[in-house]
């Protein structure tokens, strides 16, 4: 196994180029929402479930980002969202590995009926729209952050599941899982000391793809109402409150958290895209 | 005259570094006349091919030299007069069959392709020259409508080379065409392009890396090691007294079908690595007679009784 | 074997996917912690009430008699009754939004493909130069695009400062072309009503051009490098030394070999496109599948939710059958 090595990685992200310069300007949007979400009493100048002035009032010094439709300060809104939702991703994506990495594993490694019946099974869920499917037990389930967590873990399952299993069935060919099986290596530690660390880098760049995608899922789940209940800040849900002032010229309740949800997608998929690029060619092959 | 060939150099430029995959190559080639080009993987054998169509995939390039055929520069031609040559004039036929048709077109419709995208005739005529070729090389006007993977891989060669003619070049130049084929369809093939140059008076050039193979078609054959052409001579003077040690070399493994045992004798060594090639000789690593001044110069190219040979074994 | 017995073998293939489905849609909608009485009528109704509602719906069966019952109304075509608006069949009430969907989805898959066309073929040509740097930024940065974000500011350049194009619905009242088969550009068409056409795409360009620009980075990807890979192979190499025109090798060779493998993934990008089109259809007051659901959602309408989710499934399904269909047709070496 490999160790980890910054200098080496700072060196591969020069090299990388187009690649290096993406995972940096994601890792850096991405660590600017957590700040925003760890700090967010530190940051945000008010409560933001309070009315702290007129509706939709413009940005104006004393409301950076202007108020939304009953007359809470937007920014203050922002930031404590991004707490909202990046809560959400990390427990949706914690569950949705838990279950999906354990299963893809015992999958792949098993092989037989068992394999054949949880494939069938992972692929028919990874078929069907990944957001109707997030609604539908959303819908089941009522509003909260635990049951948002919920709905998306289930959707992003079958992702985590196929990547493990197709990593271990490649792995599982391949000659150094041989020559320990003949050294008498026991199937645990096979697993563990052979197949995982290879497996981890692919994690890591499905891993940031697949949040980039739960973001915007999470969002859109929150813009049809279906997410955690007001008046928890929360990106999509807020927009979709601004939603009927918006074509009135009245753009800021809307504007701002629509950017935080496209620059948090973003910052995840460029992280993801310069991962597979330049781990891609280091490690994993 | 058909085809002359000057000093040419084809060079990679790869990230490794420059490869000089061709270098100082010239020969000349007769019509009708049939010139074997051998040598192992990587002697830049298929590079040459490739570079006499001016078809050399980036990042490779022809640094230096000309290719003239009938007088005209390939080397210098437009995109638009290289176009005009590829297929009418110069035709070629790859290793793999398999490969090298378009699978989602039927073989007639691919034939038909090619001869109208050089003469202005109606569909109609076009198919039924398709339809004539296809005969001429032993195959059925009933395959006409056939895709690619529906033949087997002689047939598809067959197709390659019904698509070589369909324009009456004047070249034609085979890169390793049996290679991907059993023995028996190898013969057959090699029956196909010494009828064609009976019958319509073509020029081949024929890639390969079997020499036997070579011997029993070509009227000449060029030898060719790490990017150099070591040695160019009659095929009949070749077997007879190779004056290049690597072709000597080359004869002795030629597995003797008389002989009782069936020994495969390769030559000892491995091919350089041309992003680094050897000082001086680039075959004095596996050189049995390897002298001290190999080791030091490249050998020049000299004219023995008429042959061309690359090596200092025949002084400066 | 023959196309015929391979197109009977994929269709008794798509059994399982839709049992597998069905089932999954069982487990959301029954076995999910959560009374689904409890979910439509709220914690402050009576017992009694409750326990009459679960006797109407089924609930007070055990529950392997629930999922036999579900499946065997489903195998009769039995989507149940709507809980509001006076108990229409659920299945009306699809095929009334449905079409909607439909023309949505087919508006947003021609945009996102005639994109991802254009902007993949770029990349793929000149590969590793500058535009491929540039499309490649194009598909990350559309795909992360939130759809109702890009739909309501398409909506206040186009319809708000330009006047160009209308912000909402499917066509103007009064316009609506006679129902043949629901699509109402189809539909313009056929009873040749030239004023409904144009006002249906009017209604359509927004909404399509939304769904379909956040979708098309996908095949932005697909495309080049799927034409990347063809481009290399020795065929290429081939037409090129048989003097065929760029043109037409890249055209009539090298695109239909790097679409083949493409259209195997039609089936995943038209689930996308159904997913996408439940935000761009609320954004856009599309009075589609999307907007009924999220409607019905809110009522608390619990039989209506489940056979719209019953029927998404079915559709997956369907839609991946066709597709695998198709590809074996246009294939020629596929014959299993």
């Amino acid at each position: 196994m490999r160790t980890f090595n910054f200098s080496r990685l700072l060196n591969s992200v020069r090299e990388a180029g187009l690649d290096g310069y993406m995972m940096v300007i994601g890792i850096i949007i991405i660590s600017v929402v957590l700040i925003m979400a760890v700090f967010a009493e530190f940051i945000a100048p008010y409560d933001p479930i309070k009315t702290v002035g007129m509706p939709v009032t413009p940005p104006s010094p004393e409301f950076p980002w202007g108020t939304d439709t009953i007359g809470r300060d937007v920014f203050s809104r922002v930031v404590y969202g991004s707490r909202t939702i990046m809560i959400v991703i990390l427990m949706s994506t914690a569950l949705s590995m838990a279950v999906g990495i354990p299963l893809g594993l015992l999958s792949g490694y098993v092989g037989g009926l068992l394999d054949r019946t949880l494939s069938l099974i992972m692929d028919s869920i990874y078929a069907f729209p990944g957001l109707i499917l997030a609604i539908a037990v959303a819908a089941m389930l009522g509003p909260g952050i635990y049951n948002t967590s919920i709905s998306l873990a289930v959707v992003y399952i079958p992702t985590y599941f196929r990547m493990v299993r197709g990593q271990v069935l490649s792995l599982r060919e391949q000659l150094f899982v041989e020559a320990a099986r003949a050294l008498g290596a026991t199937d645990l530690r096979i697993l563990r000391k052979y197949i995982f660390p290879n497996v981890f880098f692919i994690i890591a760049v499905v891993f940031s793809l697949n949040v980039a995608d739960a973001i915007l899922t999470e969002a859109g789940l929150s813009f049809l109402g279906l997410s955690v209940s007001a008046p928890t800040p929360d990106w999509g849900f807020d927009l979709k409150n601004g939603q009927r002032y918006f074509l009135s010229g009245k753009w800021w309740p809307v504007v701002f958290p629509g950017i935080m949800i496209i620059l948090l997608a973003l910052g995840f998929g460029l992280l993801g895209e310069g991962l597979n690029k330049i781990l891609g060619q280091k490690e994993v092959r | 005259m058909l085809l002359e060939v000057k000093d040419l150099h084809v060079y990679y430029y790869t990230k490794r570094g420059v490869v000089r995959a061709v270098e100082g190559v010239s020969f000349q080639l007769d019509h009708a006349e049939i010139m074997g080009i051998v040598g192992e993987s990587g002697s830049g054998k298929s590079t040459l091919g490739l570079a006499i169509m001016n078809l050399v995939p980036s990042p490779g390039r022809i640094v230096k030299g000309s290719i003239r055929l009938e007088g005209k520069d390939l080397t210098k031609m437009s995109e638009k007069e290289l176009r005009k040559v590829r297929g009418k004039e110069v035709a070629m036929v790859f290793q793999d069959p398999m490969t090298s048709l378009d699978p989602l077109m039927r073989i007639g419709d691919q034939i038909v392709e090619t001869i109208l995208a050089h003469e202005d005739l109606s569909k109609e005529e076009a198919r039924k020259r398709a339809l004539e070729l296809l005969e001429e090389v032993g195959i059925s006007k009933d395959r006409f409508n056939d895709y690619p993977h529906q033949l087997s891989g002689g047939m598809r060669q067959r197709v390659m080379i019904a698509m070589a003619v369909s324009l009456n070049p004047k070249l034609i130049i085979a890169d390793e065409p049996t290679t991907a084929l059993d023995v028996i369809v190898q013969d057959q093939i090699m029956e196909l392009f010494s009828k064609l140059r009976d019958e319509f008076g073509v020029a081949i050039i024929l890639i390969s890396h079997d020499l036997a193979l070579e011997l029993e078609v070509s009227d000449k054959i060029g030898v060719m090691y790490a990017g150099w052409l070591v040695e160019l001579s009659s095929s009949g003077e070749l077997a007879e007294n190779p004056l290049n040690p690597y072709t000597r070399e080359l004869l002795k493994a030629i597995p003797n079908v008389e002989l009782e045992e069936q020994k495969l004798v390769s030559i000892p060594g491995s091919p350089p690595d041309l992003h680094d090639p050897p000082h001086g000789c680039r075959f004095h690593p596996r050189c049995p007679d390897a002298m001290q001044v190999c080791y030091r110069e490249e050998p020049p190219t000299k004219v023995v009784d008429g042959r061309l040979v690359k090596c200092w074994l025949y002084g400066r | 074997m023959s196309l015929r017995a391979y197109i009977i073998a994929r269709i008794l293939m798509t059994i399982p996917m839709i049992l597998i489905l069905l089932t999954l849609v069982f487990l959301v909608m029954r076995v999910l912690p959560g009374n689904p009485v409890i979910a439509i009528v709220g914690m402050k109704a009576s017992p009694e009430y409750i326990k009459k509602l679960e006797h109407q719906l089924g609930l007070d069966k055990p529950l392997w008699q629930q999922y036999i019952d579900y499946l065997a109304d489903l195998l009769r075509g039995d989507l149940g009754k709507s809980m509001i608006w006076g108990k229409r069949p659920v299945i009306q009430e699809i095929m009334d939004h449905f079409p909607a969907t439909l023309e949505l989805t087919i508006g947003g898959f021609l945009v996102s493909v005639l994109l991802g066309l254009a902007t993949g073929m770029v990349a793929g040509i000149r590969s590793g130069g500058k535009l491929d740097a540039s499309m490649r930024i194009y598909s990350i940065v559309v795909y992360s695009l939130f759809i109702p974000l890009l739909g309501m500011m398409l909506q206040l350049v186009f319809g708000v400062w330009l006047h160009l194009l209308p912000v909402g619905g499917r066509i103007d009242p009064g316009l609506e072309p006679p129902t043949i088969t629901g699509l109402y550009v189809l539909d313009s068409i056929l009873s040749l009503k030239m004023d409904s056409l144009a006002n249906s795409l009017a209604h359509l360009a927004l909404p399509s051009f939304t769904l379909g620009l956040v979708l098309s980075g996908i095949y932005t990807r697909l495309v080049r490098s799927s034409l990347i890979e063809v481009l290399g192979q020795d065929f290429i190499r081939a037409c090129k030394a048989r003097g065929l025109l760029g043109r037409s090798i890249l055209f009539k060779h090298a695109l239909k070999n790097a679409l083949i493998p493409i259209l195997t993934m039609m089936g995943l990008q038209f689930a996308l496109l159904l997913a996408g089109a439940v935000l761009t259809e609320t954004t856009f007051s599309w009075p589609g599948m999307g907007t009924f659901l999220v409607e019905r959602i809110t009522y608390r309408d619990f039989t209506t939710i489940q056979g719209s989710i019953v029927f998404y499934a079915l559709f997956v399904a369907l839609v991946s059958l066709v597709v695998d269909l198709v590809y074996a047709y246009i294939d020629p070496r596929i014959r299993y």
